[in-house]
């Protein structure tokens, strides 16, 4: 089945403040209409301030998206009205956006980048039980990049790991922060086997995007079944029911009138600035993942886990630096993020550093704890913030040698002359018993590996 | 002679401009209208072939602000000229 | 009158009260302004407290400023903080900026007294004051006849005495019409040599806001105070001005240019001899005629009006009443709502403007009207800086004719529109330029237009013929 989708997103930028005046971004959880001044709010009289640290951004995310450069841009006015939008009209980019004709490769697929641009968000209207609507203008004048897609990407989850993706990719920048609400949104174009168009609007979540689409295709296909055309339109996804639906038909027909932005001067670039920036990019996602399969030798799917943010892999590289790799790899990857999403705390935010960890690992590689000690560390460095040592010497965590092992093992049968018996039958689960109260006994601190051989030869002994 | 544009351009633009004018007045300003924009078409004799279209009076670039934080205004402020309910803005119904 | 920058001298000096200045002044107001109705807001209590401000730093050796103690009227489509700025429009008529506009600011921080918001045509548009919400404005050098527009109030007050100083705004002659209809001086700046910053705007590529005084050393001082480069304003330019300082009559070598394009068709005779007159008084104190050409001079005018409407339809787009401004009920769909709060409070020439300019801009039409219109602009520029490699600075006349009865040319919109034909090709091109009386009596304007950032050499011409007179 032929399906094309394109997809038009908007990313809120992660500056300190609005794109064209002084206001704080960070608006979510302060009331209404305390994020705003006379430029964000459309008083007359006022003008556009252009935020220099937006177009550092907008340049970062083309570069990390593979798209030519503009040298020279400029703002255009989208004239509309409605009530969110202060100034009747948005500050946009028209035919001089900020980048072209990038890809992003997702799923082995390559996804032609059209265009991104940078324009400001507008106020947020909110529908209460009353005859008139509000309105909020804090998020008026936020800066958001537009980043638009030719109709490359073949699924609905493609469509999702395309959004997951972007998202990866600016939030490394650090231009970008997903987990707030509502910073990404999206509206997404689809037809089947050359069909029309159809616009789906209001999608505002990954899943979301994946669900709409997938509801598209099967609304689509049933039209076909019965023999019904496909119109083209702009259909409205609802969350809630996950499903899209007819805007009304009595739409004007919107006449932008776009005209360049005469408050703004032109905003230029060179190679040289360009170049510069593109030295200072991070390095990408993808290409971390493919080098710590390399350079470390651990699987890709531990890749994928580690690199899910920058600090996490910031982290197990310096781990890996001094430790054996793939012990620093399974132990980050398996342990340690279980537990810091457990407690739900971020990396950077936990009491846990490189030395820690590295510590901890060294000792278990010596043999000094076990695997349970070696947790349990963790646990303890997490919650009360102790140091790995202190940990060990407090709770007598150091593992037990051969010998004491043997000692203790000889009292465990003696004290269990059921089992031994048991043994004597054939029931050979009674190793699995005698392992287990020999950890009791010992407190886990005896290597389980050991322990089980040391009981099979001492109950064989005594046979 | 040019086509020139009836009452209901007017009316769609009007529409587009979103103000009210009323249907008595509709076809003076019609009138009016076309006169102007006959004149304007007085342009259509220049030839610019040779220029781009001026947008850059002071020929600036690159003016910027620093990414700063600076104080808001308070609730009663912006509120002055407003309908305030609950400290949103009071709008007329939008159809959601 | 005494001029301004002897009124802040003497204020300074601690020779004169400003309070005392002050209060003659509104005196003045309170006598004449209702045959003129030059103003729309007085600000009088304000005013004289702030003037006692003044008279206390005076007398601790505080240097109040280069405005100390001197009134200025501000054309009421400037903001002023906490005082009404309608536009002359009923869509504003209640309406307080949280902010000063950055001219306000320079104004008090030189130790100048805001007197008065002045009348203007409806959103600065229009070349005769007519169309005001707040009702006509009389020209007090002639009675019954217009003031010129649309920064009508400020030349209205400033000719009747009730300041020496008023600033107004220009787009396509704002200032200097009616300068020229009240025997006044008038500068329109280099674009982008004032911060637009509080000016509501009519049409942003175009607007400047700029000096109506008595004298020219005057419009100097003003200039200085109100100009420079405003973080607020990213089309401000870097400029520092020191024309009052710099300022001399001296133009042996200064050469003028005369364009034929700007005489004869449409010119009325009286104004024509007014100003050819002018021109031989340059000649005979000591500058060079030249003759050159600005042959798309005559097209400005439409270009003008393209552009001007265009940006104005949507600069006017944030009036819907929700935020600030008129409004009526709200319990009706939005799109209504709007319509009726924009269409029952703009004027006539403003909606006639508004709908124009969405024409304009309209698809199908961007390429025929606007954007040919800014190409036309271009040439035109080219042409003037052509002209400016031979000769120093232009003179023409400001106006078509004399001033004109109210109410003659209210019907006629075109017409009213083509009494800017001299005044526009300079608001194209961001050129200064300054209107200054030909003589005495007349109420016959003379521009005179210089290079960008050239406003020195244009005050020095001006103040060269002023003394002449």
């Amino acid at each position: 089945m032929d399906v094309l989708i394109g997809l038009e997103i908007h990313v809120q930028l992660k500056t300190k403040s609005k794109l064209f005046c002084g206001c704080s971004t960070d608006y979510r959880d302060s009331p209404p209409n305390t994020h705003t001044c006379p430029t964000c709010l459309g008083h007359p009289g006022t003008l556009p301030k252009l935020n220099k640290r937006v177009i550092d951004f907008g340049i970062k995310a083309g570069l990390a998206f593979n798209c030519d450069i503009s040298k020279k841009m400029r703002f255009h006015r989208k004239n509309y009205f409605y009530p969110d939008l202060p100034k009747g009209y948005q500050i946009t980019q028209y035919d001089t956006p900020l980048a072209k004709k990038g890809k992003i490769r997702v799923n082995g697929n390559e996804v032609r980048v059209r265009r991104i641009h940078i324009e400001e968000d507008p106020g947020r209207l909110v529908h209460k039980k009353h005859r008139f609507s509000l309105v909020d203008y804090n998020r008026s004048g936020i800066p958001l990049l537009e980043i638009v897609t030719e109709p490359d990407i073949s699924s609905p989850e493609e469509a999702k790991k395309l959004l997951l993706k972007i998202r990866e990719t600016l939030e490394y920048l650090e231009i970008f922060d997903g987990s707030l609400d509502g910073s990404m949104r999206c509206d997404a174009n689809i037809s089947l086997k050359g069909g029309k168009r159809v616009e789906v609007k209001n999608i505002s979540s990954y899943k979301g995007a994946q669900k709409a689409l997938a509801y598209e295709i099967t609304r689509q296909k049933n039209l076909i079944r019965r023999g019904k055309d496909v119109e083209r339109e702009t259909r409205h996804f609802d969350e809630a029911q996950e499903i899209t639906t007819a805007m009304r038909k009595k739409e004007e027909e919107h006449d932008y009138r776009y005209f360049p932005e005469p408050d703004l001067p032109l905003v230029k670039t060179n190679e040289k600035k360009i170049k510069k920036i593109k030295e200072s990019l991070p390095e990408l996602p993808e290409e971390k993942r493919e080098r710590f399969v390399k350079e470390f030798g651990i699987t890709s799917d531990q890749a994928v886990s580690l690199t899910s943010s920058l600090d996490f892999a910031n982290f197990f590289e310096e781990v890996a630096e001094s430790v054996d790799p793939e012990l620093a790899a399974s132990w980050s990857t398996d342990v340690l993020k279980g537990e810091l999403n457990y407690r739900d705390v971020h990396i950077s935010e936990s009491n846990i550093g490189v030395g820690e960890m590295i510590d901890i690992l060294n000792y278990l590689s010596a043999d000094k704890i076990t695997e349970k000690g070696a947790t349990h560390i963790i646990r303890k460095v997490l919650d009360n913030n102790e140091k790995p040592s202190e940990i060990m010497k407090k709770d007598d965590l150091r593992s037990i040698d051969e010998k004491n092992i043997k000692k203790i093992v000889k009292k465990v049968i003696d004290e269990n002359q059921d089992a031994v018996d048991d043994y004597k039958k054939g029931k050979k689960e009674v190793v699995n018993y005698l392992v287990g109260q020999v950890m009791k006994e010992t407190k886990g601190r005896a290597k389980p590996d050991i322990t089980n051989q040391v009981v099979k030869d001492m109950l064989e002994e005594n046979l | 002679m040019k086509k020139g544009i009836n009452k209901s351009d007017v009316e769609k633009i009007a529409s587009l401009a979103k103000i009210n004018i009323e249907d008595k007045k509709l076809d003076k300003l019609k009138t009016q209208l076309n006169d102007i924009l006959e004149y304007f078409s007085k342009l259509d004799e220049v030839d610019t072939e040779d220029y781009g279209p001026k947008f850059d009076i002071s020929e600036l670039s690159n003016v910027f602000r620093k990414d700063r934080i600076k104080e808001s205004l308070t609730i009663d402020e912006v509120m002055e000229g407003g309908k305030n309910k609950d400290n949103y803005f009071k709008s007329p119904r939008v159809e959601k | 009158m005494m001029q301004a920058w002897k009124t802040a001298e003497l204020v300074k000096n601690g020779d004169i009260s400003a309070k005392e200045n002050i209060l003659r002044y509104i005196d003045i107001i309170k006598k004449k302004d209702e045959d003129f109705n030059a103003f729309i807001t007085l600000n009088n209590g304000q005013a004289v407290n702030r003037a006692k401000q003044i008279d206390e730093m005076v007398s601790e050796g505080i240097d109040p400023g280069k405005l100390a103690g001197v009134p200025v009227v501000i054309k009421d489509n400037i903001s002023t903080k906490g005082m009404r700025t309608t536009c002359g429009s009923k869509m504003l008529k209640d309406y307080k900026p949280v902010f000063n506009a950055h001219v306000v600011k320079r104004i008090i921080e030189e130790g100048g007294i805001v007197i008065g918001k002045s009348n203007c045509d409806e959103f600065a548009m229009g070349s005769s004051n007519e169309t005001s919400y707040f009702g006509v404005v009389n020209n007090p050098e002639k009675p019954n006849f217009v003031p010129g527009g649309s920064s009508g109030g400020s030349a209205a007050a400033v000719a009747y005495g009730a300041s020496p100083v008023a600033l107004g705004s220009d787009t396509g002659g704002s200032i200097r019409c009616p300068a020229a209809f009240c025997g006044l001086v008038g500068l329109k700046p280099t674009y982008g040599a004032v911060s637009r910053y509080g000016l509501i705007s009519h049409a942003s590529s175009l607007d400047q806001i700029g000096p109506i005084t008595n004298k020219v050393k005057d419009a100097a001082l003003m200039f200085d105070v109100i100009s420079g480069k405003d973080d607020k304003d990213q089309t401000s330019i870097e400029y520092t001005s020191n024309s009052l300082e710099n300022i001399k009559s001296d133009i042996s070598n200064i050469t003028l240019g005369v364009a034929a394009e700007f005489f004869g068709k449409g010119i009325d005779n009286r104004v024509e001899n007014k100003v050819k007159n002018s021109i031989s008084l340059l000649e005979d104190l000591g500058s060079n005629i030249e003759k050159v050409k600005i042959p798309t001079a005559e097209y400005s005018l439409p270009a003008y009006y393209v552009i001007s409407t265009g940006e104005a339809s949507s600069n006017l787009a944030r009036f819907d009443g929700i935020r600030y401004g008129y409004s009526e009920e709200i319990n009706k769909n939005w799109k209504s709502v709007f319509s009726e709060n924009r269409g029952n409070s703009f004027g006539d020439e403003v909606i006639r403007r508004i709908i124009l300019g969405t024409f304009a801009l309209s698809a199908g039409f961007y390429g025929k009207y606007y954007k040919k219109a800014m190409e036309v602009r271009s040439k035109l520029i080219d042409e003037f800086n052509q002209a400016f490699n031979k000769v120093d600075a232009i003179i023409l006349p400001t106006m078509p004719y004399p001033p004109f009865k109210i109410g003659e040319k209210k019907d006629d919109p075109l017409a009213l529109y083509k009494s800017d034909m001299l005044t526009v090709p300079m608001s194209l091109a961001g050129l200064p330029s300054i209107s200054i009386p030909c003589d005495k009596n007349s109420l016959i304007g003379m521009q005179i237009t210089g290079k960008m950032k050239e406003e020195e050499k244009i005050l020095n011409i001006a103040l060269a013929h002023e003394e002449a007179l």
